[in-house]
């Protein structure tokens, strides 16, 4: 029984790190293609990513709404609703709070909390909407949320540029909303480095989402409804209300990643600041290699963080541009997507019954 | 606005040149849907191909090479999706993602280190895709109706047709729909389903490589970042609308064709860019809740 578990937890940590390291040794193809040196450019990659304080405090930073991202994808396709809408829920989250805690007149605190209300409100909205569309009117989730994703960047790119527009800024062309005043922030931790407090809150949801899904009778329902939504129905399972449920929650926690960037780390909603970070696809990439399990979720997200800053990092020393990460991220996704242990193991399996067999 | 007829004939024609890269690009996804691989990479596989579309044409100069560069690179990449998702067994969506993902990566990547360039390529001395010499109709409504299209654009429309004929008039349609109907019954038949499967998407995404030299050659020739812009995924609910059929998805690319074009068309007026560009992305909901949404109310009846 045990040696089974521990066979089963070898295969569930082997089969991301067997995929990370294809992946990570394709790139070094790539890099050793476009004439740099491989171990050189993943020394820098390594140093820009956890090699120092400064490094690794931005690399944590970067990782806090990939982590929200992550777990918002996490409940939703563990409840059997592939909706990829994190990226739009993660938009407004940023841009309602972003509104909140500058143009709001109350006390500093309560305008972050605010704030951080306001958006998984707005999160949970948008969320819902695409709920609704499938629940009520047939259209399947992937189409929905993907163009719900691309109208949320446009409509928040309109409001930014005329009609939310930063009224301090010197560059008349800067679309962004205006800066959250200092004691709005959510706090650095160390003074020197930009990691913040919203990190840590990002933990503590990780836990939060832990609890819920593996201890509590909802996240028993949803599991359920993940494996097998007749079977979740014939045991007595509102689908509707799960439904509705489910996407409240994972949009809550995609806006509320967007409000930990804002007020954690740039104080305002620029234009596209989402949308060209990818955090949520990112989240979403974490989620998958961590097979939706919120623990999971939270080192692969650091570690796709790392990615991220680490490439920002050759970029800046070699000729190699930042997006052969996400050539990287890629082969990470399809190589995960087939359970290549598992793959492995069965034929193992397979070819060693037939040799038994035909020993007896 | 002036709703004079040469205004009108001017909307007809570009709708006629936004709708053919996503009817083609629905092509293949009718033809994958049908054969029940659910391919959600087409996204990637239209901006890659457009990408080579491009860069062939610009080190090569020569329009058949690139046309075919751009067909075989669509090819591969759908033969991966295929292989991965029927073969292996891998999660269709997850796949999908992850060529996007990478598609996005890798043409950045080459953009940056061919043309040593981030966000547009473009050089005016390169020819795209060659017109179609509409002379012959004068210079009147018609003309301004049909002009400056390119052969792929009229390709396009018969191609729709072809493989209407090929789904639905022959054995090799018949087979591939019985697939995606019932596998195991396919299979009772006597059909090698993956195989069927892996080879009719694979051929289908030659259909996206053309596309994607429409997008790069054709009335533009340049190469922008990201030129794909979500066409992938609006072809993909074109061909929800339509569930697969050929001709169907003449008249759901047809709807998307002229909701682009219309948002291009309003932007003389008050509105803004931001919330014209959201037009088709809102159509293709909207669309899709109507018929769905009365589709699953029949059904409950």
């Amino acid at each position: 029984m045990r040696k089974k578990k521990l066979q089963s937890f070898l295969t569930t940590l082997g089969q991301p790190m067997v995929s990370v390291t294809i992946a990570l040794l394709l790139g070094a193809v790539i890099i050793g293609l476009s004439g740099e040196n491989v171990f050189k450019a993943y020394g820098v990659m390594l140093k820009g990513a956890f090699g120092d304080g400064y490094y690794l405090s931005s690399t944590l930073s970067r990782a806090t709404p990939i982590i929200m991202g992550g777990l918002a994808v996490c409940i939703a396709w563990r409840s059997g609703y592939e909706a990829m809408g994190g990226e739009g829920q993660m938009i407004f989250g940023a841009l309602s709070a972003a509104i909140i805690a500058y143009y709001v007149p109350v006390a500093p605190f309560l305008r972050t909390v605010l704030a951080m209300l306001g958006a998984c409100l707005a999160g949970a909205v948008y969320s819902v909407l695409s709920g609704w569309l499938y629940e009520k009117w047939r259209v399947t989730f992937i189409i929905s949320t993907l163009m719900l994703n691309y109208i949320a960047n446009y409509v928040a790119s309109y409001l930014t540029i005329y009609k939310l527009k930063d009224p301090e800024a010197l560059d008349i062309n800067a679309s962004q909303t205006g800066k959250i005043m200092e004691a709005a922030r959510l706090p650095r931790i160390f003074k020197a480095y930009s990691l913040h407090w919203g990190f840590l809150i990002a933990v503590l949801c990780v836990v939060l989402v832990y609890i819920l899904m593996n201890k509590t009778e909802f996240g028993y329902k949803s599991r359920m409804n993940g494996f097998n939504s007749r079977f979740a129905l014939y045991g007595g399972i509102n689908a509707r209300k799960m439904l509705y449920m489910v996407m409240i929650l994972s949009g809550v926690c995609a806006g509320f990643g967007g409000s930990l960037e804002v007020l954690g780390s740039k104080y305002r909603y620029i234009d596209q600041m989402i949308f060209n970070t990818g955090y949520a696809w990112s989240g979403m990439v974490a989620a998958l290699l961590a097979n939706f399990n919120p623990i999971g979720t939270l080192v692969a997200s650091i570690l796709l963080s790392g990615l991220a800053t680490g490439g920002a990092a050759l970029q800046r020393s070699t000729s190699i541009p930042v997006e052969t990460v996400n050539m990287i991220e890629g082969v990470i996704t399809i190589l995960m997507s087939v359970k290549l242990l598992n793959l492995i193991s069965v034929r193992y399996r397979h070819t060693r019954k037939k040799e038994g067999g035909e020993k007896q | 606005m002036n709703l004079s007829i040469s205004y009108l004939a001017a909307v007809f024609n570009s709708t006629l040149r936004y709708m053919t890269p996503i009817l083609l690009v629905s092509l293949c996804a009718g033809v994958c849907s049908k054969s029940r691989v659910f391919n959600i990479g087409l996204e990637g596989t239209l901006l890659t191909s457009a990408f080579f579309a491009f860069l062939v044409q610009y080190k090569f100069r020569n329009i058949y090479l690139s046309v075919g560069c751009a067909v075989l690179v669509a090819m591969c990449i759908t033969f991966i999706i295929a292989f991965f998702i029927v073969k292996l067994n891998g999660h269709s969506m997850i796949v999908g993602m992850a060529v996007n993902t990478f598609a996005m990566g890798f043409t950045t990547f080459l953009l940056q280190v061919v043309f040593k360039t981030k966000g547009v390529v473009s050089d005016p001395t390169l020819q795209g895709l060659p017109k179609v010499d509409v002379s012959f109709l004068g210079s009147g409504t018609l003309a301004t109706m049909f002009g400056n299209l390119t052969v792929l654009d009229y390709a396009a429309f018969l191609l729709a047709i072809l493989m209407y004929v090929i789904m639905y008039k022959t054995v090799v349609g018949f087979r591939i729909r019985c697939i995606g109907i019932n596998p195991d019954a396919a299979a009772s038949l006597g059909i090698r389903v993956q195989r069927w499967q892996i080879l009719a998407t694979t051929l289908s995404g030659g259909f996206i490589g053309l596309a994607g030299c429409l997008l790069s050659l054709g009335s533009v020739t340049m190469f922008i970042q990201n030129i794909s812009a979500a066409r992938g995924y609006v072809a993909l609910a074109a061909n929800n609308l339509c569930q697969g059929h050929p001709l169907g998805a003449l008249a759901s690319s047809a709807l998307f064709g002229f909701t682009t074009a219309l948002a291009q068309i309003l932007q003389n007026t008050a509105l803004r860019q931001q919330l014209l560009n959201c037009i088709p992305y809102i159509a293709t909901i909207a669309a899709m809740a109507i018929f769905n949404g009365i589709e699953a109310r029949k059904a409950k009846k």
